[in-house]
């Protein structure tokens, strides 16, 4: 029944969105930045938006779209895209005669005072451009796993420390209650996650409370992603998280079209050929992904062979068949076969490349990672970082691993000296400001004898997270998040949840879960907790839960080892959990938050 | 006033304000206000009895002026009021849940500052920076600087707001008021968007050290004049890359397509401060795309005389330079070659498995004297090949004194 609620969510959202287009009753094109249509695409579709009156679709470009017709442009809240749609529309605009309602623009999922304001000062508020806030329901990607499809929350969260998107958490919350009923217990833990608590009493407090009696819910756990980087930056070693790792999967979709690639990059490395594929990563749709999805790496291939094998016998055993069974064949079975075939075609693309990619440094991340996690070989670590930084002409790959290292181990003035020296060198001096970068998000304190010049910045050191300190081992310790003797852990049949870091390491919001659905006393969760950041527990008469499903809501992008570990813990604790975020990311999408100029 | 009755009023006229008979009422009252009036003073600049005397001479008030006039002309006059305006918390709320609200009620300079403060304990950063432009409008931008510095994240939202409006000037003063000196980086990088070509990026460097050189770290300085620096050889020497490291392997790859001495490399190598391993990485992949095989022996392994035991000279890992060797698809002499080198034969042997050098494994095993070994891996060798005529022909030799 939940799950059946969840995947039914964009019924609410096409209702939002159907009185948006509807506002204007003639018929209308839609202009759609480019990141918005796959999570469109699984909201409503094209033949829902046609019957709401929507006659064309376009991609935003640098150019207005040929058409005569009013049209709705769909952004999500960025002022450069933003602009570069006023430009657009102005540039058809004359002056002497502005139409009137024949420019919309919705923003996702927040319109801000800025967009507004921007547009009165060009003269355009009122009927020439009219705006639209518009958020929309969670799309429920796979089993338990429903995302916001948000971009560059974590950036503008973690790096910018710009907080016009936070209320957003509230509000999907505060909907979501509506559906689901309201729980009785909320956890919240980091800044974030307790501003959003306290968004969520003022919308409590001021408009209409939910008319749901029951709670699907026993509780909601609320985590700011910059408490557990590890679960991050860690390699995990499950199916989903590496496709996310090596091909990058976008609203639950995995896509790669063959390119007619070079042999070797710019310094002359031999580059790795990706093979094509696309598939959805969604369980009730794809058995064969159900089945091999959160399995540890190397038994995936396993069992696609295997699976191959029993397609290929039932084949054969068809060649037998008489006539009336072949019709049956035909008729039931056929197509259900025909269509493993092509998902297991495509898994096994998928593994093969993973293996590709991976293969050659995989055992020495690993151990490395296992290192780090053990607080060991400190020397040997710093050198292999600097040589996967030399090997793999890959910045994001150098830098996740040198946060990776910040946030546990830490690296040395001297280290830390040499290893800019020779990322400049390596990937240019247009880096340069990457540095002030991950000071802000907390991996690096500002080194340099210039802060004691900052006497008008008070507390910027105490207010950043206790990563920074060597507390990570002591808070790691306390909540057991890493294993003593990782190579204990059985990876292929898993009963520890660190098995989607190769047995180095649990994550954080797992292990939360983990101790509220073993009936851990409140006062000991308090205690392990509250040493990590803000903490808020709400109604704790709602513990021991009422409900053993829980509600665990990541701000700021959340991984596929983090659901699998949490798929994992339902499985050994015959609890339910729902894991929702703003978006399904990987380490490469943080370290590309820190890089990122715009 | 207003909630007083006119008539209330009227018939009240004992008000202080109006007792015009009252002389050292009306002292008081001026003298409270302002200082041009002193009553000791017999020059004071206030100091004339003209309308007193006229007094006797007046109307009344009620002669002169219906109430409702009166009240007309009073009402006129402006008293300061704060009933009228809404308490800064709920008019933060309301914006929070999207209802229409006013700012320009608030203009006192601690309304201002209560209405950003409590912008910023809702966390909502829409508000935050609304407030930060109401305020941007209403004040000097001296105080509003002065009144950030103790507000961190309302100060962050500013910079943000700052920044993505290329308002860079305003940026620089900015982090000069607030003594914010690390994040000068960023006046640089902010101005030097969508800049391609070298001259014009080496000038807005030398713009931007000019005149921020000396608020720089020592890190951040080292690593602007390193840019610098190679700027002006990427100028002198008319090249166009995007880091130094690229910038060898092109150099390199012209060089060794020339097979020309690299003295000018060396050079290079030395003023942009490449490590060895940058250095002889470049090396091996550019040779190895060049397919120059007998260069890469020649640099990499150095020959012993005495013990005739050859060995790799390079600062990377063996296993990884093997490796990445291989990748470059060599003929199989040359992986061999490198694999006798490998001291460890345990290292040597797991190698040449993965790279398919069959003959190479055989050896070892038959200096090993391990027939087991050899009879396993031939499994691994297809049949009818050269490599597994080698193996058969080892295991069936005589001369061997095997050890299994």
């Amino acid at each position: 029944m939940l799950y059946k609620k969840l995947t039914s969510l964009p019924e609410i959202s096409k209702a939002q969105l159907s009185k948006i287009l509807n506002h204007y009753a003639g018929s209308k094109d839609l202009v759609l930045e480019p990141m918005l249509i796959k999570p469109l695409e699984r909201i409503c579709g094209v033949r829902w938006l046609k019957a709401n009156n929507v006659e064309k679709i376009f991609k935003l470009e640098e150019m207005i779209p040929k058409s005569d017709n009013t049209l709705f442009y769909m952004i999500y809240t960025d002022f450069g895209t933003f602009k570069q749609v006023l430009n657009q529309i102005r540039s058809k605009l004359d002056p002497e005669n502005l139409p009137k309602d024949k420019y919309h623009i919705i923003v996702i999922p927040k319109l801000l005072y800025v967009f507004e304001d921007t547009l009165e000062e060009l003269g355009l508020s009122g009927n020439v451009i009219k705006l639209y806030s518009f958020q929309w329901q969670p799309v429920h990607l796979d089993m338990g796993i429903i995302s916001l499809e948000i971009p560059r929350m974590y950036k503008t969260l973690y790096v910018d420390h710009d907080l016009s998107l936070l209320p957003v958490f509230a509000k999907s919350l505060w909907h979501l209650s509506f559906i689901t009923g309201k729980p009785k217990l909320y956890i919240a833990l980091g800044q974030h996650s307790n501003a959003v608590l306290k968004h969520l009493d003022i919308l409590y407090e001021n408009l209409a409370d939910t008319d749901k009696l029951d709670s699907d819910f026993g509780a909601v756990i609320l985590m700011d992603r910059n408490l557990d980087y590890p679960s991050a930056l860690l390699t995990p070693t499950t199916y989903a998280a590496l496709l996310n790792e090596v091909y990058g999967v976008v609203c639950g979709m995995c896509e790669y079209k063959s390119t007619e690639g070079v042999d070797h990059d710019n310094k002359f490395n031999p580059v790795i050929k990706k093979e094509p594929v696309q598939f959805i990563l969604d369980s009730t749709r794809d058995s064969v992904y159900r089945d091999i999805k959160n399995r540890y790496f190397t038994e995936v291939t396993m069992v696609l062979n295997t699976l191959t094998k029993s397609l290929r016998s039932e084949g054969e055993s068809s060649k037998e068949m008489a006539l009336d069974e072949i019709k049956k064949y035909v008729a039931t079975q056929l197509q259900a076969t025909t269509s493993k075939k092509k998902f297991i075609a495509n898994h096994l693309a998928a593994a093969q490349t993973i293996v590709n990619t991976l293969g050659h440094r995989f055992e020495d991340q690993q151990q490395t990672e296992q290192f780090l996690m053990q607080n060991k070989n400190k020397s040997g670590n710093y050198t292999y970082l600097e040589e996967v930084l030399v090997t793999e002409n890959d910045r994001i790959l150098t830098l996740r691993l040198m946060c990776l290292m910040a946030v546990t181990q830490k690296l040395s003035d001297s280290e830390m000296r040499s290893f800019w020296n020779k990322f400049y060198n390596e990937f240019g001096y247009s880096a340069g400001f990457v540095h002030n970068n991950l000071c802000k998000a907390g991996f690096l304190t500002e080194g340099s004898p210039s802060t004691t010049n900052l006497p008008n910045l008070p507390n910027i050191v105490s207010k950043l997270p206790k990563l920074l300190t060597n507390d990570f081992y002591i808070n790691a310790n306390k909540l057991k998040q890493i294993p003593n003797d990782p190579s204990k852990i059985n990876l292929k049949a898993p009963t520890c949840c660190s098995y989607v870091f190769g047995g180095n390491y649990i994550p954080l919001i797992s292990q939360i879960a983990s101790m509220l659905l073993s009936n851990t006393p409140i006062s000991d969760i308090k205690i392990k907790l509250e040493a990590l950041g803000p903490l808020t527990i709400k109604n704790e008469r709602g513990y021991p839960l009422q409900s053993r499903t829980l509600l665990l809501y990541v701000i700021g992008g959340l991984t596929y080892a983090e659901i699998a570990a949490c798929n994992l813990l339902e499985t050994l604790t015959g609890g339910r959990i729902v894991i929702c975020s703003d978006k399904i990311i990987s380490g490469n999408d943080i370290v590309n938050a820190v890089i990122d100029t715009s | 006033m207003a909630g007083k009755s006119s008539e209330d009023y009227w018939n009240t006229s004992s008000s202080a304000s109006f007792n015009f008979d009252d002389d050292t009422e009306v002292e008081k009252a001026f003298s409270n206000s302002c200082e041009i009036f002193d009553s000791t003073a017999s020059d004071s600049v206030f100091g004339s009895n003209i309308e007193e005397n006229n007094a006797q001479t007046m109307l009344p008030m009620h002669s002169l002026v219906t109430k409702r006039n009166l009240d007309t002309v009073l009402d006129d006059v402006r008293i300061p009021t704060h009933s009228s305006v809404p308490l800064v918390q709920e008019t933060i709320t309301k914006m929070f849940l999207g209802m229409p609200y006013t700012l320009y009620v608030y203009r006192s300079l601690d309304q201002k500052l209560e209405l950003l403060d409590e912008a910023v304990a809702t966390e909502d950063g829409n508000i935050i920076l609304t407030v930060l432009l109401y305020l941007k409008k209403t004040l000097k931008l001296t105080v509003l600087y002065h009144n950030l510095l103790k507000r961190k994240i309302a100060l962050e939202h500013y910079t943000n707001y700052l920044m993505r409006e290329l308002k860079l000037e305003e940026l620089a003063d900015f982090y000069m008021v607030t003594g914010n000196y690390s994040d000068i980086v960023y006046l640089f990088y902010l101005g030097c968007r969508g800049t391609v070509s070298t001259e014009s990026m080496h000038v807005k460097l030398l713009r931007f050290l000019a005149e921020h050189q000396s608020k720089l770290d020592h890190d951040k300085n080292v690593m602007f004049t390193d840019y610098k620096n190679f700027l002006k050889w990427q100028m002198d020497s008319k090249m166009t890359t995007n880091s130094v490291v690229e910038q060898l392997a092109l150099l390199y790859k012209s060089e060794a397509e020339k097979k020309s001495d690299n003295k000018s490399i060396m050079a290079f190598k030395q003023t942009f401060k490449i490590s060895d391993f940058q250095y002889e990485w470049i090396q091996l992949n550019v040779l190895g795309v060049l397919k120059q095989w007998k260069k890469i022996t020649e640099l990499f392994i150095k020959p012993n005389w005495l013990t005739k035991k050859n060995s790799i000279k390079t600062v990377i890992d063996v296993e990884l330079f093997i490796s990445t060797l291989y990748k470059h698809n060599p003929p199989k002499e040359i992986v061999e070659e490198f694999l006798s080198c490998v001291v460890d034969s345990d290292i040597s042997i797991g190698l040449a498995k993965k790279m398919k050098c069959h003959k190479f494994v055989i050896d070892a095993y038959i200096a090993q004297r391990d027939r087991l070994s050899i009879l396993n891996y031939k499994n691994n060798i297809p049949n009818q090949s050269e490599e597994y005529f080698y193996a058969e022909n080892a295991l069936r030799s005589t001369d061997k004194k095997w050890k299994n």
